[in-house]
């Protein structure tokens, strides 16, 4: 079930939270738990197996590594978990993949993998081993209670499309949490921004993408709208979907931490990977780059480490060498700072240096959003002008035009001038700027129930991975 | 604070909660005036294997979605809502391929493809050269889709129209005679609400084909006979604020006395059906909407006259106009049924008269015939 479907929003929602709020204290995991196995189940209802068998799997890993005192037992424990844990995503994700690499080696002798991709394994099956590894380190207690961990890990505000939530970060709030009425406020405020980016933002610049696609000829600006629409539409959807998982964690008494912040005015790609889906950033960090050493080594071992770290990026992102290249784009332009040019974009006035940055992010999405690594580079030379393409044509023109509005309103939206803007007008007559953003809220919660009764149009593009 | 979010949140459950429950206490429709189609309706799993065999659980879930969408409270008020919302808030210059200039509506046409062209000119000239090859006057008629007269007023992309008349010139059996009708119609022959073309507009055009057709025509006083608000089906497609159209039919003693029968179907009845004016498209009053294959018989037709026409829905409003003139007319829409078939069904006439009648959108578009 998707979030910005009707679905979800009139039926789903509302009975899970009238349920919820009638029921006991003691009822409500039980709820939020049968309520999140029904929300994975109504898109793929086989996939749910393999969930729940891989959420029992890390459980008792965790049970297992916490119980033992001997750290090699617990180390082999742990590993032996993680690999366990591992076994869904890499025959399911990456079987495929590889078995199509091998034939290329050996001559078509495999049988070719072609499975259908659970929705969201690569975001539970990270939360799972960042459990388990975090037992091992001994900085999580061990959930000694099944339908606990399995209800973290099935959450349905965070399980198809993150952000990725590490256990410690809500354990406390699994056992005891308090829904205060400002707090349900605030996840509904930020429940209707996420749905506003998603439908009204996302969905109409991937209408746009689609629009140019199928057609405009494929020219020097069609290719460039395109990527910009494509850039500005995978934020706002993903970003979107966090705001939407933050504001129904909060409706249910629940605190995830944030996984953007405004990354499209970041002055540099390292500043970018600290705002771009922090939860994934901060995952590789703690589960690959430190445990490989990080940056307390020496220089090669550390180019090592941010290539190990950005191979696995690339690759967990899809299981393509378009996306592997991407990640190794990126490894690629933060070594390049690391070498120095960090100090001189950090010298650079602030809209060069964010040019900058969103320029070289625009021409990775090119690579990521190909279908292949062939296309992506042949999209990447036609917006270069080579390979004989015409500058424009009329239809790319026409969309240009028609959709301009909606590109503005998307780079304003990427910024917090918009907030800061309401903010400085409600410091000066609070009530009033108050009841007008709720007013807005509403508004816009039926122009996206409008949206989504009009459009068809409705992928979320986080899905895959 | 507390105060207001105390107020946010009791609207944000009166939202959620009003449509739920407005959804149980009101009753599904059957069809969508508006958009002019069936909507989905509530089956259970077991309906839905038995309407859709070897379909899974995954399946009937995605339909539930669609059950959903087809029948939220207010969908066409809120479909209208995001029409002008994209085009008055976000400046957009059309909704989901629709727009609108001078009081109509139409829809974006801007490709023109060449190979699509061609495939449909190849099934014509076989179908001429296989069965009317001895028609004394064949004749191919081209009208033009309402964005020829719009498109560039209004600065939107369309194709090149005389790029098409030349490829069916060129591409046509050279016995046939090629009548593209770009300056024999304009805007106004059309319904602002409808791609179709305004049949009390047509009496001249139906006068000069007969012509071409070498069939003599005489001029007949029609009563005129008015359906309105007629919302055609661009008014639900675009969602966008239209002023509606008058539908009108015109009548003729001749024409009450005529029949129509669906060699298909087996049934028989009258030219006009107005039974199905209260049903999803108005339009199909004219002898019935989409059919295959149809006889039209005109007891006081000139004796022996014949004439066939493979069309597509321009043709239903037309061809009332040009039974007068014969005793018989056969029409096939290519469409719905293939040509043997049509000939195992009917007799054709070889030496009839022969139009075809195709409108630029049809012929343009990709995989609109059988065969």
């Amino acid at each position: 079930m998707l979030f910005s479907s009707l679905t979800f929003l009139y039926y789903f929602l509302p009975a899970v939270l009238v349920l919820y709020f009638i029921l006991p204290a003691g009822w409500r995991n039980g709820l939020l738990l049968a309520a999140s196995l029904f929300f994975y189940a109504w898109g793929e209802p086989r996939f749910s197996i393999i969930m729940v068998s891989t959420a029992m799997t890390g459980y008792l890993a965790g049970l297992l590594t916490g119980r033992l005192k001997d750290d090699r037992k617990r180390r082999a424990a742990m590993i032996s978990g993680v690999a366990l844990t591992l076994v869904p995503l890499m025959l399911f994700k990456y079987g495929g993949f590889i078995t199509d690499n091998l034939n290329l080696i050996f001559q078509d002798r495999l049988a070719p993998l072609r499975l259908v991709l659970p929705i969201g394994v690569s975001f539970y099956t990270f939360q799972i081993l960042s459990y388990v590894v975090d037992v091992y380190r001994r900085e999580v207690e061990v959930e000694k209670n099944p339908f606990y961990f399995l209800m973290y890990v099935s959450f349905f505000p965070q399980l198809i499309a993150g952000p990725i939530v590490r256990f410690q970060t809500i354990q406390q709030e699994i056992r005891d949490r308090r829904v205060t009425l400002d707090l349900f406020a605030s996840g509904v405020r930020r429940f209707i921004v996420g749905l506003g980016k998603k439908v009204l933002l996302a969905n109409m610049l991937a209408e746009l993408g689609q629009k140019i696609s199928q057609q405009a000829e494929r020219t020097v600006l069609a290719l460039w709208i395109l990527a910009l629409a494509f850039t500005l539409q995978i934020y706002f959807d993903f970003s979107g979907y966090s705001d939407m998982a933050i504001g129904l964690g909060r409706m249910f008494g629940f605190h995830f931490l944030e996984n953007f912040d405004y990354p499209y005015l970041s002055r540099s790609i390292t500043d970018f990977w600290r705002r771009w889906h922090m939860s994934l950033g901060s995952w590789f960090r703690d589960y690959v780059y430190f445990p490989l050493g990080g940056s307390r080594t020496g220089k090669w071992k550390v180019i090592r480490n941010l290539l190990i770290v950005w191979l696995m990026t690339g690759f967990w992102h899809g299981a393509a060498w378009n996306f592997i290249v991407w990640g190794l784009f990126y490894f690629v332009l933060l070594l390049i700072e690391r070498a120095g040019f960090k100090k001189v974009l950090d010298r650079l006035p602030a809209p060069v240096s964010i040019f900058y940055t969103f320029f070289w992010v625009l021409i990775g999405f090119v690579l990521f959003n190909a279908n292949s690594l062939t296309e992506g580079l042949s999209n990447l030379s036609g917006m270069l002008g080579l390979g004989g393409l015409n500058h424009s044509d009329s239809m790319a023109l026409y969309y240009l035009k028609s959709y301009l509005p909606t590109l503005l309103i998307a780079g304003l939206a990427a910024t917090p001038w918009p907030k800061r803007l309401y903010m400085s007008l409600r410091s000066g007559s609070e009530g009033l700027m108050e009841y007008a953003g709720m007013a807005g809220l509403l508004i816009l919660l039926v122009f996206t129930t409008g949206s989504l009764i009009d459009g068809s149009f409705n992928p979320f593009l986080y899905f895959r991975f | 604070m507390h105060k207001r979010n105390l107020i946010l949140v009791i609207l944000f459950s009166l939202i959620l909660l009003a449509v739920p429950i407005s959804s149980i206490l009101a009753a599904d429709q059957a069809v969508s005036g508006a958009e002019k189609r069936p909507l989905a309706q509530l089956l259970t799993y077991a309906e839905f294997q038995k309407a859709n065999p070897g379909k899974d659980l995954a399946v009937y879930l995605a339909y539930q979605e669609t059950y959903l969408l087809d029948q939220f409270p207010g969908r066409d008020y809120l479909r209208r809502l995001t029409a002008a919302g994209r085009i008055w808030g976000l400046g957009q210059q059309d909704n989901n391929l629709y727009y609108k200039l001078e009081g109509h509506l139409s829809k974006l046409d801007p490709k023109l493809s060449g190979a699509v062209v061609k495939r449909a000119m190849e099934l014509f000239n076989r179908t001429f050269l296989s069965y009317f090859e001895d028609s004394r006057n064949p004749v191919f008629a081209l009208i033009p889709d309402k964005n020829y007269y719009l498109a560039e007023k209004g600065g939107y992309p369309h194709y090149d129209y005389q790029a098409l008349a030349d490829l069916i010139a060129d591409s046509l059996d050279p016995k046939v005679s090629f009548l593209p009708l770009f300056d024999r119609l304009s805007l106004e022959d059309y319904y602002r609400t409808d791609p179709h073309w305004d049949q009390k507009e047509l009496t001249g055009l139906a006068s000069w084909l007969l012509e071409q057709l070498g069939s003599p025509s005489e001029s007949l006083d029609y009563t005129e006979v008015i359906y309105e608000p007629y919302l055609g089906t661009f008014a639900g497609q675009a969602a966008l604020p239209v002023t509606p159209d008058r539908l009108t039919w015109l009548n003729h003693p001749v024409l009450l006395d005529s029949a129509l029968y669906n060699p298909v179907t087996g049934e028989t009845g009258g030219i006009y059906r107005e039974d199905l004016l209260s049903g999803t498209d108005p339009y199909d009053l004219f002898l019935g909407g989409a059919q295959a294959l149809l006889e039209l018989r005109n007891p006081h037709g000139p004796r022996g006259r014949q004439l066939t026409v493979i069309r597509d829905s321009y043709g239903s409003s037309l061809i009332p106009l040009l039974l007068p003139s014969y005793e018989r007319i056969t029409v096939i829409d290519l469409r719905y049924i293939t040509m043997e078939r049509a000939a195992g069904l009917t007799e054709l006439a070889g030496d009839s008269d022969l139009l075809f009648l195709f409108s630029t959108s049809v012929i343009n578009s990709p995989g609109a015939f059988l065969n």
